[in-house]
């Protein structure tokens, strides 16, 4: 279903990475497959914040807003009992065992009407993460440069969108903050994106 | 239920469009998204001024895939230019042919087309140079094994594909418009005379463009993409000069290249899908053999849909797949094309999907 959504939805800019709002306030967190975008979005999903995607940001280039996808988020492997540990109130499939990405399982986190609930968003942040275990949390904010080319490196239709891609890119970067962080707690991720979008 | 009879008025005809409920779109924009159809036939609904039919809850759709197919159509021209350069600096005189042909030209059918690789036409005797001029600039073969190889130097009408990766490009370079071995073969040197002198890019004319692709869709077994032939032929020669006019030129050069009975089956096909009034049989009777095979290609191109497809289909379109096949090569290379096809697919299916790739490997190692 992602693939089909970043295959054909062209009318959005549309970016690999997952989307989490809070108090009117999107945090985007670009990454690729298997950075642990799913399993921290799905933590602070259940934590008190709107999971709008375990995996694509999808952008209005007239808006910026961030569409809400009510899609269950994708685990893998050690993620599964991960959320299973972290978050009692998620409903989690059974696991299909030895995919070509291992193992996988589905968690869900809203009802319908829950979901229904959720509005267009614009971002005001954009994080990329890395999770070191072990290590104290860093945060380094990023030049405006720098978060443009990583947040590029993560579009999936940048090259078809052409100019409506740069100038939704542009103004996506103008009107956020961008942090690098390094982290091993998501209880302290989780009280430092609060502090953020409470700001 | 998107019924046959529906989908025909829909997507051939543009018609019937308003009576089409949710689920009939539904249908509709799959057919086309598998067919790679949807920015194109946004373009035919847009240019007869119906596109205002398309209801909201699809509308995102249609939108993404012009989007799409506009962002082919500029890389299409940027490679384009770049073979420009390279063969007219080697001094290979060069047109382009089908999708590329269609957007370059800036045909009708060309908007919103998508297309899967970049095709041109050279002469038999340049082949060696431009060999060396595209494999001097970043092009490789795709790898083969020699059976296929073989098939496409000696028996085919185009070499190997080359691809770009760089560029992320696939090239397909025809020397002629049939694979030769069938013996009919066509002047090419006309071909590349028929481009226009001030056009930007070496392309066809429209009755060239009509030809090719019809020999593509009748002298071939494969009619995947045959209803997007159909389309293609369709709105050229409804282009500027009026269907009539076009028809008659196409006609023309049909049978000047032997083709007459390529032409009449095409006008049978136009006839039944597009309603193509001015085609309509003229007292010239099809011999028996086209006659089935235009019953054939009349099941076979329609797209594989549960709502569309009916009883015995799947029979019409092995026979055209045997009687395609056969229009293109000989009964004696056609048995061995065919035997050694079963061949590695009974290997594959014993031995696993990779075992001619792993054996290729291990002797070179």
């Amino acid at each position: 279903m992602n693939w089909a959504v970043a295959a054909f939805e062209h009318t959005k800019l549309s970016i690999h990475s997952s989307v989490v709002v809070k108090n009117g306030k999107a945090i985007l967190f670009p990454a690729s497959s298997g950075s642990g975008k799913s399993t921290l979005a799905t933590f602070l999903g259940a934590s008190g914040w709107q999971m709008f995607s375990d995996e694509m940001a999808l952008i209005d280039p007239d808006s910026l807003n961030v569409t809400p996808l009510y899609r269950p988020s994708s685990l893998k492997n050690n993620a599964i009992d991960i959320i299973e540990n972290l978050c009692a109130n998620a409903t989690i499939s059974p696991r299909a065992l030895n995919t070509h990405k291992g193992d996988i399982a589905h968690a869900k986190l809203y009802s319908p009407r829950e979901f229904s609930a959720f509005t267009p968003t614009p971002p005001t942040h954009v994080i990329f993460l890395r999770f070191s275990p072990k290590k104290e949390t860093t945060i380094m904010e990023l030049t405006q440069t720098d978060a443009f080319a990583m947040l590029l490196r993560n579009a999936f239709n940048y090259n078809i969108l052409g100019k409506v891609g740069f100038d939704t890119l542009t103004r996506v970067i103008s009107s956020t903050t961008a942090y690098h962080i390094e982290y091993s707690d998501v209880h302290d991720l989780n009280d430092f994106l609060c502090e953020l979008v409470e700001s | 239920m998107l019924s046959r009879k529906c989908f025909i008025d829909a997507y051939c005809r543009l018609e019937g469009l308003e009576l089409l409920d949710e689920q009939q779109w539904d249908s509709l924009l799959r057919i086309l998204r598998a067919k790679s159809l949807t920015a194109s036939f946004y373009h035919r609904l847009s240019r007869k001024g119906i596109d205002a039919l398309i209801p909201d809850y699809c509308e995102s759709a249609f939108v993404s895939a012009v989007r799409f197919a506009d962002a082919q159509a500029h890389q299409t021209a940027n490679q384009a230019k770049k073979l420009n350069t390279l063969l007219k600096s080697n001094n290979i005189p060069f047109i382009f042919l089908k999708g590329a042909a269609y957007t370059l030209g800036n045909t009708a059918n060309g908007v919103g087309r998508l297309m899967t690789d970049i095709d041109i036409c050279v002469i038999r005797d340049d082949i060696g140079n431009l060999e060396n001029a595209l494999t001097g600039c970043g092009w490789t073969f795709k790898e083969m094994d020699e059976h296929d190889d073989k098939y496409y130097r000696a028996w085919s009408h185009e070499l190997p594909p080359l691809k770009n990766d760089q560029e992320g490009v696939v090239l397909d370079v025809h020397h002629t418009l049939l694979p030769p071995v069938k013996g009919r073969l066509l002047n090419i040197s006309d071909l590349l005379l028929s481009a226009k002198t001030d056009a930007e890019y070496p392309v066809p004319s429209k009755e060239w463009l009509v030809l090719h692709s019809a020999l593509h869709l009748m002298l071939n077994e494969d009619v995947e993409n045959g209803l997007r032939d159909l389309t293609d032929i369709f709105t050229l020669l409804n282009s500027n000069n009026g269907f009539e006019q076009n028809s008659a030129s196409t006609a023309a050069l049909f049978k000047q290249e032997g083709f007459h009975d390529e032409w009449l089956m095409l006008s049978e096909l136009l006839v039944h899908f597009f309603d193509a009034t001015v085609l309509k049989n003229k007292g010239v009777a099809l011999p028996l053999y086209c006659k089935i095979r235009v019953f054939c290609l009349k099941r076979a191109v329609l797209p594989k849909f549960s709502s569309i497809t009916v009883k015995f289909d799947g029979v019409w379109s092995f026979i055209n797949f045997v009687m395609g096949y056969y229009s293109k090569m000989p009964l004696n290379i056609l048995a061995k094309q065919a035997g050694y096809k079963c061949y590695r697919n009974s290997v594959k299916l014993i031995f696993g999907e990779y075992f001619f790739r792993k054996t290729k490997q291990s002797k070179e190692n």
